[in-house]
């Protein structure tokens, strides 16, 4: 099976909502929003060789991390903010991972901030959804390397 | 009696820890495998379970199991794997390692609960108002 926007939407907000509770619902991409950000990326290796990418205004990263540890925004540090947002992407990778055919691995999440959209960038050309997670923006970008032209 | 957690996501950590410690037990947590194997050294007669995710830096989730296994003399600690591997032959290694149960991330509360019970956890339910 491969991935289509509706399959990770459905990862994305079983995620979310299903286990955490967050409010997240399909919208408009804000490419404004996307300035000052956390970008949490994990790769999978072997069968289905892909990254799968997480970001989060520096708001969502705070909203998702104050709902995971059930703190006040402004009590949490800057590891647990990171930390909540690799968390997502790590199960978010790691159900896509399960949904695709052949034996692949999965990377430890890497947190960092999001300048660029490393290791993506405007010219991005995988698969993407946009959407809104206790009312600010949540991107979630898969970029298939099989499928990468040379 | 305790409960060891052990994941590299210290938010998964206190989300297994607002599940598990209402039912009773003390939570021990560690940030990767050996971490977990150091306080379950310490404690491991009053070590009832441990919650232990896969992919963790130093000391993997399977690894950590299969030396918890060689190394148990008496009684039979519940080993449950909390993660997101659903690869049939993942799974089969981890069971054949000695994994009483597992649960795929993302859980509920009432998931998790249920898989505990199955495996005959003791739980003292908080009771409902």
């Amino acid at each position: 099976m491969t991935i289509d926007q509706q399959t990770l939407q459905q990862v994305v907000t079983d995620v979310c909502s299903g286990m955490l509770g967050l409010e997240v619902e399909p919208s408009e991409k804000d490419n404004a929003a996307t300035g000052d950000a956390l970008s949490a990326v994990v790769k999978i290796s072997g069968g289905w060789d892909s990254l799968v990418q997480v970001l989060a205004p520096r708001k969502t990263a705070k909203a998702i991390a104050s709902t995971m540890f059930a703190m006040n925004e402004d009590e949490l540090t800057e590891a647990e903010i990171r930390d909540a947002v690799g968390e997502i992407v790590n199960m978010v990778g790691g159900n896509l991972k399960g949904i695709v055919e052949g034996d692949s691995s999965l990377s430890l999440p890497c947190v960092g901030e999001a300048t660029g959209s490393a290791p993506f960038d405007e010219n991005f050309k995988g698969l993407e959804i946009s959407n809104s997670c206790q009312g600010d923006p949540l991107i979630v970008r898969v970029f298939d390397r099989s499928r990468c032209e040379s | 009696m305790y409960a060891l957690i052990i994941d590299d996501s210290r938010a998964m950590r206190k989300i297994l820890r607002q599940i598990v410690e209402p039912l009773g037990f003390q939570i021990l947590e560690a940030g990767h495998g050996q971490e977990g194997l150091e306080l379950l050294n310490e404690r491991r007669s009053e070590v009832e379970l441990c919650l232990v995710d896969w992919n963790m830096p130093v000391m993997n989730g399977l690894e950590f199991v299969k030396t918890v296994r060689k190394q148990e003399q008496e009684g039979h600690i519940k080993l449950m794997m909390v993660t997101t591997e659903t690869e049939p032959a993942q799974m089969a290694r981890a069971l054949m390692a000695g994994v009483d149960e597992f649960v795929m991330k993302p859980f509920t509360r009432d998931i998790l609960l249920e898989k505990l019970r199955l495996i005959g956890v003791s739980m003292q339910l908080p009771v409902a108002n």
